[in-house]
């Protein structure tokens, strides 16, 4: 009865490993297309009415949800806290403090580098700015997407299999 | 007494500390100028700021990350005043920058290389409104010599009027009068009255004129003919009018060209005139 428990038990918890891989990768794109839709409303609320960067990312921290809309909360708070405080400083900042965004390196590089332009710029500058991480996002989200169903399946796939070879090794 | 928190909150950390050490109330300018001491304006006299152990001379970076704190790391949403060579921030405190102009086909785009920065501190001087308001009976004309406080004494007759109950428009061009921001007027101009900002005269008073429905229009600084078109067109209306003029009196008005034509359209009633030691008096018009 106790070893049927524990292979319920092992195999339970290696496929909720390999299950959550799975949701980790949907989390990302999901949270890749969020912050493209930002970039979006951040283009034109730059260029229709030239919002200062504070309230834009107050404006898409209630707009956004869960870790993309922590990410801009974090960003205005500490925007309001230091108004001297660098863009890339506040962004960088703002990364660490928010781990449940679950971005890749090259999307968190992206950011970065967008940082290093924000506000320094005439509208335009922005523009080109923002359009180039747009870009790179909807890149990167189209290269995900392609590759998701089968990394999910696999993900998914290997978690159970990988806990009924454990289960048989050691029971 | 002044708030000085906004220009603390943009200064590097050294210079504010001085600033705070310094606990000032007679502070009217502060100036950064690259490769020397800050130095402070009280009382018309320019001296340099006694600096804590960290503080030094002024860089490049300074400035440059100081006017970044100004425009609230926006720099895109101040480009039209910075182009003109300043920024206003809460308070209505003015930050006027000196540097090397960015022209592109004869415009100015932008200002790199800042050299030097100047932080004007804003005052709200208040007049006790009845004896304005005693005057103030018909379309009047500020005139004064620069820097005797005409603007000041604009801002003064815009609050009489609106405390008053009038519906006052003001066309605040280069953010002097009201020094919005945020679309909040950081001087006190009264409760009944609509602020224009950033747009010129001619476009503000029509867009006061056609949307506003207000009783008075104030404007600071004539210096254009087409000034003088855009003030007819409110005397057409019925609308009364403030506004300010360089000159000493009235006989320097009839002098120039420009403020002879606006004498000659009598678009206003009476004359305030400011003397160099900041007190006035009104003169009517022939």
């Amino acid at each position: 009865m106790l070893k049927v428990l524990a292979m319920v038990l092992i195999v339970t918890s290696s496929s909720a490993v390999g299950f959550g891989f799975a949701a980790n990768v949907r989390t990302q794109a999901q949270q890749l297309l969020q912050l493209t839709g930002a970039l979006e409303y951040m283009k034109n609320e730059i260029s229709y009415r030239l919002t200062p960067l504070p309230e834009l990312f107050a404006m898409l921290a209630q707009q956004s949800d869960k870790a993309v809309g922590d990410f801009f909360g974090c960003c205005a708070q500490q925007m309001a806290q230091n108004p001297a405080a660098s863009v890339q400083g506040i962004v960088r900042d703002a990364l660490q403090k928010t781990p449940q965004l679950t971005l890749s390196q090259t999307a968190r590089q992206t950011l970065l580098e967008l940082s290093m332009s924000l506000g320094k710029f005439d509208a335009a500058g922005q523009m080109s700015a923002i359009t180039l991480a747009a870009g790179r996002f909807r890149q990167e989200l189209q290269t995900l997407e392609s590759r998701r169903r089968e990394r999910c399946r696999s993900y998914e796939t290997i978690g159970v299999c990988a806990g009924l070879a454990l289960a048989v090794i050691l029971l | 007494m002044p708030n000085l928190q906004p220009i603390y909150e943009i200064l590097p950390p050294a210079y504010r500390r001085a600033l705070e050490l310094a606990g000032d109330t007679a502070l009217e300018e502060l100036r950064l100028r690259i490769g020397h001491v800050p130095t402070a304006v009280r009382r018309g006299n320019e001296e340099l700021l006694p600096l804590p152990s960290g503080g030094g001379l002024v860089t490049a970076d300074d400035l440059s990350q100081m006017l970044l704190a100004a425009t609230r790391q926006s720099c895109y949403a101040a480009n039209e005043t910075l182009k003109e060579g300043f920024v206003t921030i809460a308070g209505g405190h003015r930050i006027g920058v000196c540097g090397t102009a960015v022209v592109q086909d004869g415009r100015v785009i932008s200002m790199k290389e800042v050299s030097s920065v100047a932080v004007r501190v804003a005052r709200q001087v208040t007049f006790a409104p009845q004896p304005l308001l005693d005057v103030l009976r018909g379309s009047t004309l500020i005139v004064g010599p620069p820097g005797c406080g005409k603007t000041t004494l604009l801002r003064g007759c815009i609050a009489a009027l609106s405390g008053a109950g009038a519906r006052v428009g003001v066309v605040d061009e280069r953010g002097e009068l009201a020094a919005c921001v945020r679309g909040i007027p950081q001087l006190e101009l009264g409760p009944r009255t609509d602020v224009v900002c950033a747009l010129g005269k001619q476009a503000g008073i029509l867009l006061l004129l056609r949307a506003m429905n207000v009783h008075w229009i104030a404007v600071d600084e004539i210096t254009a003919p087409a000034d003088l078109e855009a003030m007819q067109n409110c005397s057409y209306c019925g609308v009364k009018l403030l506004a300010t003029a360089h000159a000493s009196g009235s006989e320097e008005l009839m002098k120039r060209p420009l403020y002879k034509r606006l004498m000659e359209m009598r678009l206003f009633t009476r004359l305030l005139v400011l003397t160099a030691d900041k007190r006035w008096h009104t003169e009517g018009v022939e």
